[in-house]
């Protein structure tokens, strides 16, 4: 017999609930028979889960706009659980933030590199194959042409042609050579390179197609000390078969020497001068030959 | 028997793997959206445990979920599970950090940055009153139980996924899930105060 008033939702009666109506309850298919009475309940608790958006901490914002920073670094950080997610060590791949950075800082330092290399180009500051390689690569790609590195002959030429300008300087180490050299002694011709500060003018002559040519001594061996240390070279052009055809000032044939230095017939100065610097005269338009 | 949990939050669907993948690479828009659809229901399910300063407790949540982000692989339940994996660690974290058994929060101290625009106070007043009465038939629930309840009716997760979010077989979940029903049931019958 039912009494009136007893609702049956509303009174707690001990007893066995079935599994459906707790998953029923739980679900939100209706909180029925023995759980009529936290209907409310239920409903109070799923309102819980659709309340407003909080507002992210300042760190999480950072995240929120795609810094993805942590207060771990740029690395990521351990996962919270691995129950449903990773099932494996973190992975230590860096961000892609921090692959874009790092690809930037190594172009920067590339174009760095590059700026470096084409303004020690344009001065000719760089070795002779890498200034080579440097000046035809500019020419190739730009309008602009820079200079070129001499070949080794030109810089024999050009070497010998300004010991014999420079006022003699290296007179006596010159005959120092030619003495060596005519004892029989050819190893330092053999070995040495026209690079090398130890070498003489005669050595480098040697190293020339015309070497069977080279006188086996030097002006500056002349006993009346001209071609010494205190030899100018207009001494020394006064001892070389070119005497008498050497102009007379110093000045007026300087700079035409030392424009043919860089021409393809630098090698011939070597071959008729040697030391002697005016030889190369019959090159030039002051040479005196006319 | 349906284990079909009901889904508050917002769905992704079709566009829940694309969410991911860009939130993997740290596109910020893909995380906003996760937070989004996420955040109310953590943030909701850390105010029913009782938490004091849920808001904070929640983004420290989503800070722990986009740092491991980039490792996580699956579908959007188990991504769901996940978060709430994560959210109830951090719950426990915060129940050791403070030593004692959680309480749950001062009335009114939540709810008033937790309210809707637009209601009447006097709606306003008997929802405040009614979580609060919520919160504390749960409070005094045996944690183990007062967790199962939780996940399964404001997280909406599933047995089996409350399971694993609590490390213990679906069995021991139903379990306790059923003492938990139970013992809401006589707690609130005892009270005799509707909601």
């Amino acid at each position: 017999m039912k009494r009136s008033g007893d609702y049956r939702g509303e009174m707690f009666r001990p007893g066995h609930i079935d599994d459906a109506a707790i998953e029923d309850f739980f679900t939100g298919n209706g909180a029925v028979g023995e759980l009529a009475s936290l209907a409310e309940v239920a409903e109070e608790l799923r309102g819980m889960a659709r309340g407003p958006i909080p507002a992210p901490s300042a760190q999480l914002a950072l995240i929120l706009e795609g810094a993805f920073s942590t207060e771990k670094g740029d690395s990521p950080a351990t996962a919270g659980s691995n129950a449903h997610g990773p099932a494996m060590a973190q992975a230590a791949g860096l961000p892609k933030r921090r692959t874009r950075r790092m690809l930037l800082k190594t172009a920067i330092g590339a174009g760095f590199a590059a700026a470096s290399l084409t303004l020690a180009g344009a001065a000719g500051a760089l070795p002779g194959p890498a200034q080579n390689v440097v000046a035809s690569t500019v020419a190739a790609v730009t309008p602009w042409t820079f200079p070129e590195k001499a070949n080794s002959h030109a810089e024999h030429g050009k070497t010998v042609s300004t010991d014999a300008h420079d006022g003699g300087a290296h007179g006596k180490a010159v005959s120092d050579a030619a003495k060596h050299k005519h004892d029989g002694d050819s190893t330092d011709t053999e070995t040495t390179t026209p690079d090398d500060s130890k070498a003489t003018g005669l050595d480098r002559a040697n190293e020339t197609p015309a070497a069977g040519h080279v006188p086996t001594s030097v002006p500056g061996a002349n006993a009346d000390g001209k071609g010494g240390p205190d030899a100018t070279g207009p001494d020394r052009a006064a001892q070389t078969p070119a005497a008498g055809h050497a102009p007379d000032e110093t000045a007026t044939t300087e700079p035409q020497t030392t424009d043919t230095t860089d021409t393809t017939e630098a090698p011939a100065a070597e071959t008729h001068g040697g030391d002697h610097g005016p030889s190369e005269a019959p090159t030039t338009d002051g040479g005196g030959h006319h | 028997m349906s284990d079909q949990a009901v889904r508050p939050a917002e769905r992704f669907g079709d566009q829940f793997q694309q969410v991911l993948a860009a939130a993997q690479v740290g596109a910020g828009w893909a995380a906003e959206r996760l937070w989004h659809s996420l955040a109310p229901t953590v943030h909701g399910y850390l105010r029913a445990q009782g938490v004091i300063d849920a808001e904070d407790l929640t983004s420290e949540v989503f800070i722990g979920v986009f740092n491991g982000i980039g490792t996580f692989q699956g579908d959007e339940e188990r991504f769901r599970s996940w978060v709430f994996t994560i959210a109830h660690r951090r719950l426990t974290d915060e129940r050791r950090r403070v030593g004692r058994r959680p309480r749950p929060a001062r009335f009114g101290e939540e709810e008033s940055r937790a309210e809707p625009l637009g209601d009447s106070a006097e709606n306003t007043a008997l929802r405040r009153l009614g979580a609060e009465r919520v919160r504390l038939l749960c409070g005094r629930l045996v944690p183990d139980q007062r967790d199962v309840l939780l996940l399964r009716m404001v997280a909406g997760l599933t047995v089996d996924e409350v399971a694993a979010a609590l490390d213990k077989s679906p069995g021991a979940v139903k379990q306790l899930q059923r003492r938990a029903v139970l013992a809401l049931r006589k707690n609130f019958s005892q009270e005799g105060v509707p909601l």
